[in-house]
């Protein structure tokens, strides 16, 4: 097991007041600020920053009026927004239910004080006698000081909505730091952590800036990949018109690893079921990074969605394991680029089960596809395959707290593999820990922040392994199967990480398969 | 220092009220004058507050679900934490506000033997809804004053309420109100994470409301003598025909005072944390937005992929051998 390099003193006490001065831009701590290539790409105002230990930009004129004008006008745009500003009483529940704060002990790194850094410029400018009696009514005007601030503890918030699950007035974070990105967005601040995968997106249609035919070769190399591991040649179409389904994943799944193995177990259950799908090069990609930014740029690069489902004249769309993407399907696509007349209920055909929740969006989870199938019998399947594994369940932040996707890919897990615990249940279903790399914060610079903010999920995940020998951890978001096993090798050690329908394909009896000697990571059976 | 501001504060309102109340020529004019004003900035800043909340729009249909969806036909879904339909929000933020649901989920974690354990700690919520019903019975139970003769219901809850010891006349609600503002308090000052997020407007409320209940609780052990004397100006105040030539005792203009500070302060402050609840779109939408199309009244068109202004974007099937 690795040395712990941070020293951390879990939930110890603060010192001092909350409105204290100036903070001290903690290396590896947080995001670094885009490229002009990048924000440029979009068309998006942008500010030169000045390339110092305390980070500064070079603003446009006027920045002040863009900023307040924004703030007025978000205002009347979300409800959600004036309400938060308006609400908060205090009570300090949700300090210890961030993440962040239970890894690092800043007192400011909690969803109170992130909301306050708003909420101080809001009472100063647009709550009654604000501006005339600051003193009583704690606001604070708006100085390039306060900018410095919120790109820094907005851009260390994932977004991963646990507070709100637990503020007795129903303050959502989320929505604060979203507002808050939104508004440094209009004076030129982004991160670059965001911009990059956007940028790419905007561009090629995918996160990774992967080309259409680097798609098909990634695609065809993986079903080559699968017939050596069963013997069983599949079919992975690529942009095929007049198919029924669209099968939208994120384009990690293809390029990066342990994504790879569950796009081996989705093209083995593809095939077995024999399902009329096909993968598109331009909407090869449903995480939103637009979501991590701006409700604009979420609107612009979702387009290519439902663009891309009518052109191939698809019937409905089916998704991958991922989270943010979920979010934005389930939450904001059909409302930001629909409506989407021209698809029908998703319906398996093997079953006969209509999704009449996936009505309207036509957008149907994978795992509740396959849920509803093993629900009925229909997939025949060996968990002795998974018998390497004891494996425990990650919900993945948004699939839990935004879509409430709880039982389906547990439903999958109990088939597919024989052990199978839970951690606490202060950590799992609506309570989940984030993995530390949400909201766009899968930086290389900011690694200190994921090992702190992925420190109580780790926790957890160490508490099976000690008490059961869990030695896999499985999820279903492309972000968690990037973070998790880094966090996991620094915390806890000799616990892989892996998507659901991974092993759901190691278990997965293809017909006319050969006797099988490796699971989909190419390592020999016990 | 925040603290002592707030004390600062509630003992000048206090201060105000015991001068205008040594002056007996003033007692009944600045009891007219305060009732009113404060009633009219109460009703006024609530109406404007809700009229801001109206006005703004829910663009995106953003519930946090805490239970399972309604999907498959075998998975038993969550109604109440995730409800999927307009009467199953409803109920849900109805346990908000009348069971505050969602404190009962609060816990502690802390680490113990290298690992963090999560301890449940329904203290909060205790406290919280001994508080705020409280505050309702007290409320209900001054209704009484505008009533001639009190109805039944109102007598009933006064007969429940209130009991003797020592021959003082003392009521059970208002001391449990007094016992929770003190608790309230007591957490907000003890516990640290909480002392370092306060502000003035935390400390202030909650002083602001200890002394309304204190002088509210005197009043109530020491001058129900005067009982029919308030009763009648009450019910004057709320005819609009204020009885100028009433007697009103010392106390009872220092409990008006402080309970018309909480009036004119509350609609422009935290007290006004029940929209937060009813109108918050986290808890008032149903989690059907893929089976139902959520309508963004302010929806816009955007520049997407082909219309963007940077370099051209790819097309489908095209081999793009430059990067």
């Amino acid at each position: 097991m690795p040395e712990p390099l941070i020293q951390i003193e879990p939930l110890s006490s603060p010192r001092g007041g909350c409105q204290g001065k100036d903070i001290n831009y903690h290396d590896g701590m947080f995001c670094h600020p885009a490229s002009a290539a990048d924000v440029q790409q979009l068309g998006l105002p942008y500010s030169p920053a000045i390339d110092s230990p305390e980070l500064d930009w070079e603003l446009p004129p006027g920045w002040e009026q863009t900023i307040l004008r924004g703030m007025k006008e978000r205002l009347e745009k979300y409800r959600s927004f004036r309400l938060f500003m308006d609400s908060c009483v205090r009570c300090g529940v949700c300090m210890d239910k961030c993440p962040i704060y239970i890894g690092s002990s800043n007192p400011k790194n909690t969803p109170v004080l992130r909301g306050e850094l708003m909420r101080a410029v809001y009472r100063y400018y647009f709550a009654p006698g604000g501006r005339h009696f600051p003193r009583t009514t704690r606001g604070k005007p708006l100085r390039k000081e306060t900018l410095r601030q919120w790109f820094y503890y907005f851009y260390q918030c994932t977004e991963c909505r646990r507070c709100a699950v637990y503020c007795p007035v129903g303050i959502d974070t989320a929505e604060i730091t979203m507002i808050g990105r939104e508004l440094l967005g209009l004076v030129g601040i982004h991160a670059g952590s965001v911009m990059k995968p956007a940028a790419n997106s905007c561009r090629t249609g995918n996160n990774l800036g992967k080309n259409p035919d680097e798609i098909k070769q990634a695609l065809d190399s993986a079903a080559e990949e699968l017939e050596e591991i069963t013997g069983v040649r599949v079919e992975v179409p690529v942009d095929r018109k007049g198919a029924e389904i669209l099968f939208l994943t994120p384009s990690a799944d293809l390029f990066c690893a342990p994504h790879r193995y569950t796009l081996l177990g989705y093209l083995a259950l593809f095939h077995q079921i024999g399902l009329d799908y096909t993968f598109s090069t331009i909407a090869a990609e449903g995480s939103n990074p637009g979501l991590y930014s701006s409700h604009e740029l979420a609107k612009r690069l979702g387009a290519p969605i439902y663009e891309e489902a009518r052109r191939l004249g698809v019937q409905w769309i089916l998704g991958g394991e991922c989270g943010h993407m979920w979010r934005t399907i389930h939450q904001y696509l059909l409302t930001m680029n629909g409506p989407a007349g021209f698809l029908r209920t998703p319906e398996s055909v093997l079953t006969g089960t209509r999704f009449e929740h996936a009505s309207a969006a036509g957008a149907l989870h994978i795992c509740e596809l396959t849920a509803d199938l093993l629900h009925h019998g229909k997939l025949p399947l060996d968990a002795s395959r998974n018998n390497r594994w004891t494996v425990t369940y990650h919900d993945s932040c948004h699939p839990a707290r935004s879509m409430g996707m709880l039982e389906e890919p547990r439903t999958i897990l109990r088939h597919a593999v024989q052990r199978f615990v839970e951690m606490p249940a202060n950590t799992i279903r609506e309570n989940t820990l984030c993995c530390g790399a949400g909201g766009g914060l899968d930086a290389e610079e900011n690694f200190e922040y994921r090992m702190r903010c992925g420190y109580p999920r780790a926790m957890a995940v160490k508490t099976v392994k000690q008490e059961h020998g869990v030695n896999l951890l499985a999820c279903i978001c492309a972000t968690d199967k990037v973070s998790l096993p880094v966090l996991l090798d620094y915390w806890v050690g000799g616990v892989a990480v892996a998507g659901v329908h991974e092993l759901l394909g190691n278990a997965l009896i293809l017909r006319g398969e050969k006797l099988r000697a490796t699971d989909l990571r190419g390592q020999p059976l016990l | 220092m925040k603290l002592f501001q707030a004390i600062a504060a509630v003992a000048l309102i206090l201060l105000a009220g015991i001068i205008a109340a040594g002056v007996p020529w003033l007692r009944t004019p600045a009891a007219v004058v305060v009732s009113y004003v404060s009633v009219g900035i109460f009703v006024v800043g609530i109406c404007y507050r809700i009229a801001l909340w109206a006005r703004s729009s829910v663009p995106f249909c953003i519930p946090i679900t805490c239970g399972q969806q309604a999907s498959l036909p075998g998975l038993k879904h969550d109604r109440l934490d995730n409800p999927d339909s307009s009467s199953g929000a409803a109920m849900r933020v109805a346990m908000e506000v009348l069971f505050f649901r969602s404190l009962l989920r609060e816990h502690r974690p802390e680490t113990r033997n290298g690992v963090i354990v999560y301890t449940n700690d329904r203290r909060l919520w205790l406290v919280s809804i001994a508080f705020h019903y409280a505050l309702l019975v007290v409320m209900l139970r001054h209704l009484a004053l505008l009533f001639e003769p009190v109805p039944y219901t109102l007598a009933w809850l006064g007969r429940i309420d209130d009991f003797s010891l020592f021959g003082a006349r003392l009521s059970a609600s208002s001391l449990l109100l007094l016992g929770s503002i003190c608790a309230l308090f007591f957490r907000r000052l003890w516990n640290v994470r909480v002392r370092f997020i306060s502000l003035f407007t935390d400390h202030f409320a909650l002083l602001l409301l200890f002394a309304v209940s204190v002088s509210g609780e005197l009043m109530h052990s020491f001058c129900q003598k005067d009982l029919a004397t308030i009763k009648h100006f009450a019910h004057s105040l709320s005819l609009f025909h204020p009885a100028m030539n009433a007697v009103i005792p010392p106390l009872f203009l220092i409990h008006r005072l402080l309970v018309g500070a909480l009036l004119i302060y509350f609609p422009f402050s935290k007290l006004m944390h029940i929209g937060g609840i009813v109108a918050n779109p986290i808890y008032n939408l149903a989690n059907n937005s893929r089976a139902r199309m959520h309508i963004n009244p302010w929806n816009f068109p955007v520049a997407t992929r082909s219309t963007s202004p940077g370099e051209p974007p790819i097309e489908a099937g095209s081999k793009c051998p430059n990067r």
